[in-house]
């Protein structure tokens, strides 16, 4: 496994109490990489495991399982967020590593952030800035596996503990398809499962058979915490009124199973690229008049300004025509925003009626800004066209002007394919 | 749903109270709680008397780590955090918070009940990459 965590060696402790028995040298790798190893400067050496009661790393990842499993990262301020993710908040008498947790809802981000100095102990993590991303379904083996570790040694000696309450509960939620449901709602949308009432779990519910049960849960990792399903409600309302109207049906359904085995943005390039294909778009951009034709719209058309989820509604179950909310009256993003509605919708299948477009980190959310890139600005090209004029500003502006995108989407893409550096991102923010 | 797991969550997160302590508390836990320390978070002993004088085996955080190297300068923590009354939602038991706070300069520490007999406290600096550490900055600078 890419992704593990790992007591080894001997049990370090007694057998007091679930603490004392479960003391030992805790591992988590990922990827190879120790995240765990640290410089001992009491011992005046290197070792690869922290020495912890793993029974307190049991108990975290198992009463926020659901979250820690399909919350994605926020867009804006994580403290909240980061008390869930990071195992840095476990218990503030330890020294955890500074190891965050991220889902996408296929994938798990697994980052380590940097230790410049020791910081309130005599240890010093020395693998920060590692990272993985793994299939979801890697994570949920390496937890289960940890767990039933912990959960047999407190066993063994007798010890009072909440692990096997906690693992009890989590399997009968995770066995029942409408309580499994229910819990990923709240995940998603960033709630402890159990806190949303049953007003909202019901209002939910409708949401989902309306919008669609992907997209529903899309929404809820766009809007967050305070979202409500009247306000799920009011987005499909105003996508039903939107005036403008495209076809988002020429493209060939989207194969390719979404189990987290490659990473949504892979899926999305490659989904691009086979779609400039079908639709007989030979090298070179995408003018607005190919763009419109594909669409059966003229580019651009008026601005609506959504909130934080926008997109489109089908007419109908066979796909094809979509009443869709325009964020921007600005034509590349209208451009980008029109190739990520046409990999989503081709992506999400008819079954979906609503065709979420958010920045949420979702899997969706990335399969579409992907498709979008690529569709507008293949990388081969962009690639070429940055070895042949280089990648200063005057060069991403001239790429910019002749595939009709924005800088920042050229400068995205040299900077997710490790050409330039992420620094050059700064002059986009704020 | 989630029973457990919330029960559980509830008593691991160090939450602050929204209201600091009353003056009738301020003045129980003054006269009834006592900083006593413990070797766990200790890497060198110190002047602090205890037994065993440090016991870091566990990759605890150390009071010596965060500066604090003198029974006095710990138990001027304790005092001040009783004053400043920034405490847990939780209570122990009556008149004892779980848990207190003390911000001092670039340092959290945290104050946690327990020890040698009832009232006993010891405390522990909590770690800049906790993002508790952040929580307790904003509520210890409200007035």
């Amino acid at each position: 496994m890419s992704f593990s965590i790992d007591v080894i060696g001997e049990w370090l402790g007694g057998t007091t109490d679930a603490e004392d028995a479960t003391f030992a040298s805790l591992l988590i790798k990922a990827g190879g990489v120790p995240l765990t190893e640290v410089d001992d400067t009491i011992a005046r050496s290197t070792r690869t495991s922290i020495r912890v009661p793993a029974v307190l790393v049991a108990e975290w990842l198992l009463s926020n399982w659901w979250r820690l499993r399909w919350e994605a990262r926020p867009e804006g301020p994580a403290r909240a967020w980061r008390h869930v993710h990071s195992m840095a908040a476990l218990d503030s008498g330890f020294a955890w590593p500074p190891l965050e947790i991220a889902s996408d809802g296929e994938r798990i981000e697994i980052v380590m952030a940097r230790e410049a100095s020791r910081d309130a102990a005599a240890i010093r993590y020395l693998n920060g800035g590692a990272g993985l991303e793994i299939p979801a379904g890697e994570f949920d083996a390496a937890v289960d596996a940890f767990v039933d570790r912990i959960s047999e040694r407190i066993d063994a000696v007798g010890a009072s503990s909440v692990v096997r309450a906690l693992r009890d509960e989590l399997r009968q939620e995770r066995m029942d398809p409408k309580l499994a449901r229910q819990c990923r709602w709240q995940a998603r949308a960033g709630i402890d499962p159990g806190e949303a009432p049953e007003a909202w779990l019901a209002g939910i519910e409708r949401v989902s058979k309306e919008a669609g049960p992907a997209s529903t849960e899309d929404m809820l990792g766009a809007t967050g915490p305070s979202t409500t399903p009247s306000a799920l409600e009011a987005v499909a309302d105003a996508m039903r009124k939107a005036t403008t109207k495209v076809d988002l049906g020429s493209l060939a359904r989207a194969s390719g199973a979404r189990n987290g085995e490659r990473a949504a943005w892979v899926r999305g390039c490659e989904a691009a690229s086979r779609a400039r294909t079908e639709l007989g778009i030979g090298e070179g951009p995408v003018s607005n008049r190919r763009l419109g034709e594909i669409l059966g719209a003229s580019l651009p058309v008026v601005a609506t300004r959504p909130g934080p989820v926008a997109g489109g509604i089908r007419d109908d179950d066979a796909g094809g025509a979509v009443r869709v909310l325009v964020p921007s009256p600005r034509s590349t993003s209208q451009r980008f925003y029109f190739a990520r509605l046409l990999g989503l919708a081709s992506e999400l299948g008819g079954g979906e009626r609503v065709i979420p477009v958010s920045n949420a980190a979702t899997a969706i959310q990335k399969f579409g800004r992907a498709f979008g890139q690529e569709f507008l600005l293949p990388w081969k090209e962009l690639e070429a066209f940055a070895d042949e004029n280089g990648t200063d500003e005057e060069a991403i502006l001239e790429a910019s002007e002749r595939y009709e995108v924005s800088e920042m989407m050229v400068t995205t893409a040299l900077v997710n394919r490790g050409k330039l550096g992420r620094e050059r991102l700064g002059r986009f923010e704020g | 749903m989630g029973v457990v797991a919330r029960e559980v969550r509830r008593g691991k997160r160090p939450v602050p109270r929204k209201t600091r302590l009353t003056v009738v508390e301020q003045r129980f836990l003054q006269e009834n709680a006592r900083y006593e320390g413990s070797p766990l978070h200790k890497r060198n002993p110190g002047d602090f008397g205890l037994t065993p004088p440090v016991d870091p085996r566990k990759d605890r955080t150390l009071c010596d780590e965060a500066g604090v190297v003198t029974i006095a300068a710990a138990s001027d923590l304790f005092a001040r955090a009783i004053e400043r009354g920034l405490v847990s939602e939780a209570f122990v038991a009556d008149g004892y918070p779980k848990r207190m706070w003390v911000v001092d300069k670039d340092r959290v520490f945290e104050v946690m009940y327990g020890g040698s007999r009832e009232g006993a406290y010891h405390g522990y600096p909590v770690r800049r990459s906790n993002p508790w550490f952040e929580d307790v900055v904003e509520a210890w600078e409200k007035p």
